[in-house]
């Protein structure tokens, strides 16, 4: 019957869109019924038109919720607008409305503002402890503190050969002439930022002073010990830092961890003492798994293609920027581990990187200014993964969660951290897997 | 109900959904379908309205592509600024994204004419009604609809797959 009738796509979809004339319907749907290769062939053009819709479907990026939110946020102005209007006409006629006084409106608004800042003082507190995250057993974590403290002496020490000897341990003896040159770059970066560190710890808290005495005690020889990595964590660590001694383990004279002034934009000026004051003591009093101790990484100048084409788009359209990248973060996925018998995932290769991107003045006013932590993971070795973004800006440490698994452990990972309009400049950041 | 409001009110939404999965871009959509409709009122009698404004709103962006980049850069930072303010969980975000772009590289496989005839069915217009549009044979648009499905499908699955693939190698 086929071979008489040969299956005909066209029709088929034309009879399941419902587009054929009455007699050609009768005749498609004996075809359909008694021949098995029609029988087929609609039953898979059934398929296609549901699965087509559905990819369709996928396109359909309408921000609803967001819609809302911005009528809402009309609504409300409109609403604000026509009450005002209705409290001058009632003032007209006598009748005045106490709460609608200014005096009031300025006392709702400081009361606003000082709860506002309580809130968001208290969270720093959450924050600091969500560091706890990092299980680790008690050892390793004095450890890691004094490794830390060793790195701030380093750090303070601009005249110390360490961010030289970093360089030349950490280039390959192979790399290629452009990646010796970034390192070269990077060192320099990390020299100019132990200088601004320095000179900004010598004029600040004790806290760097007691870090110093006791580094002085505990410090390991800063070359001679080896990083225990297995080989692949080395190839990750590798691909993952982003330079200026982006070192694994910690060790001393390998990285830097307070950042500075940087090139990229949105750093330099607004980073303050009392920034990194508050960053040292942070990173002083967290625990931190020996192994992570490397993975802070200072924030480097926008480097990502997609940026650097967003800003150069702002620049052609002579409009102040919407987003600015601020911050780049490696990190490695054998070093995020925790430090129990887990088995190490089978690859340990992650690139991460945070930005954060803050509205512009004109966005500000349709919506309140975020902070988004993006993770740019590139490979993944773990199915089913916990993602941890951690950050210093200007205010505090802040840390965001999020989990990827299956087929979402590509491409970006965004968490939006809400509310934090006081974030103003991103000084380090780093991102972990816990598998 | 005067004819601007109920041309509105009937052929809007579709034509904007339309527009958005041809284009990627929501304010670009809105922006084509205002100057459809412009177009629309401008004429004095139209036969098949839903035909006719879906065929306009097809030209309007075949020109529009070729010019304009300046304009298309400033809507698509509008759009992410959009996007930004609805604020979803991460993991559906990603997972959304992810559909979304492996939808757009699927959609992109396809030739403009089956593109704009399966877009158009799927906002409802008949066959003879996309034949109109784009100049086809009311005779040819199953045949072209069922082409245009199974390479989308295919090309869907096919881009999963390799990412898929990539992913294996990666791990």
């Amino acid at each position: 019957m086929s071979q008489a009738n040969p299956v005909n796509e066209g029709l088929i979809h034309a009879w399941l869109d419902g587009q054929l004339p009455a007699e050609d319907v009768t005749r498609i749907e004996h075809l359909v019924a008694t021949d098995s290769e029609w029988g087929a062939a609609a039953a898979e053009a059934r398929g296609l038109v549901a699965a087509s819709s559905r990819v369709l479907g996928a396109l359909d990026d309408v921000p609803k919720v967001g819609q809302e939110k911005t009528r809402g946020r009309e609504d409300e102005k409109t609403r604000g607008r026509e009450d005002e209007k209705t409290s001058e006409r009632r003032g007209k006629g006598g009748v005045r409305v106490w709460w609608r006084a200014p005096w009031m409106r300025a006392a709702a608004g400081i009361v606003l503002v000082v709860g506002v800042s309580s809130v968001v003082w208290m969270r720093r507190g959450d924050v600091v402890s969500d560091a706890a995250l990092l299980k680790v057993d008690d050892a390793p974590a004095q450890d890691a503190i004094a490794e830390k403290r060793v790195e701030s002496t380093a750090v303070s020490s601009p005249d110390s050969v360490a961010p030289r000897t970093l360089r030349a341990q950490t280039a390959a003896p192979g790399a290629p002439p452009a990646e010796m040159r970034q390192r070269e770059a990077d060192a320099v970066g990390a020299r100019e930022i132990a200088k601004s560190v320095a000179e900004e710890r010598k004029s600040t808290s004790d806290t760097s002073a007691r870090g110093g005495a006791a580094v002085v005690a505990v410090a390991p020889p800063p070359v001679t010990t080896p990083p225990v990595v297995d080989q692949g964590s080395a190839i990750a660590s590798t691909a993952g830092r982003s330079g200026a001694g982006g070192g694994r383990g910690g060790r001393p004279g390998r990285r830097v961890d307070s950042v500075a002034p940087g090139s990229g934009a949105g750093i330099g000026s607004g980073v303050t003492a009392n920034a990194l004051a508050l960053e040292a003591k942070l990173l002083d009093s967290t625990s931190v798994d020996p192994r992570l101790a490397g993975c802070w990484a200072p924030v480097q100048t926008a480097r990502q293609e997609g940026f650097a084409r967003r800003d150069r788009a702002d620049e052609q359209l002579a409009l102040p920027p919407l987003m600015r990248f601020i911050g780049a973060v490696a990190t490695d996925v054998a070093a995020a581990a925790p430090a129990s018998p887990v088995p190490p995932p089978r690859s340990t290769a992650v690139q991460g990187a945070v930005q954060t991107r803050q509205a512009s003045p004109a966005m500000a006013e349709a919506a309140l200014m975020r902070t988004v932590v993006n993770a740019t993971v590139t490979r993944i070795p773990v199915r089913d993964s916990a993602f941890v973004a951690e950050w210093i800006d200007a205010n505090a440490r802040r840390v965001a969660t999020f989990t990827a698994s299956g087929d979402t452990l590509r491409g970006t990972l965004q968490a939006v951290v809400g509310d934090s309009m006081q974030t103003s400049a991103l000084l380090a950041a780093r991102v972990r897997c816990m598998p | 109900m005067d004819d601007t409001e109920r041309l509105f009110r009937t052929y809007h939404a579709p034509l904007v959904r339309y527009l958005t999965r041809r284009l990627g871009d929501r304010d670009w959509a809105e922006e084509v379908a205002q100057e459809t409709f412009l177009r629309a009122l401008r004429q004095s009698n139209l036969t098949n309205e839903r035909a006719w404004i879906f065929a306009v709103a097809t030209n309007l962006i075949r020109d529009e592509a070729r010019k304009d980049a300046r304009r298309r850069a400033h809507l698509s930072l509008l759009a992410a600024e959009t996007r930004d303010a609805y604020e979803p969980a991460p993991d559906v975000a990603l997972e959304r994204a992810q559909e979304q772009a492996k939808a757009r590289r699927a959609l992109d496989v396809l030739p403009e004419r089956d593109r704009n005839a399966l877009l158009m069915r799927e906002e409802g217009l008949d066959y003879h009604e996309i034949a109109e549009a784009l100049d086809l044979a009311v005779g040819s648009v199953g045949t072209t609809l069922a082409r245009a499905r199974r390479r989308l499908v295919e090309a869907f699955e096919a881009s999963k797959h390799k990412d898929a693939g990539a992913h294996d190698v990666a791990g």
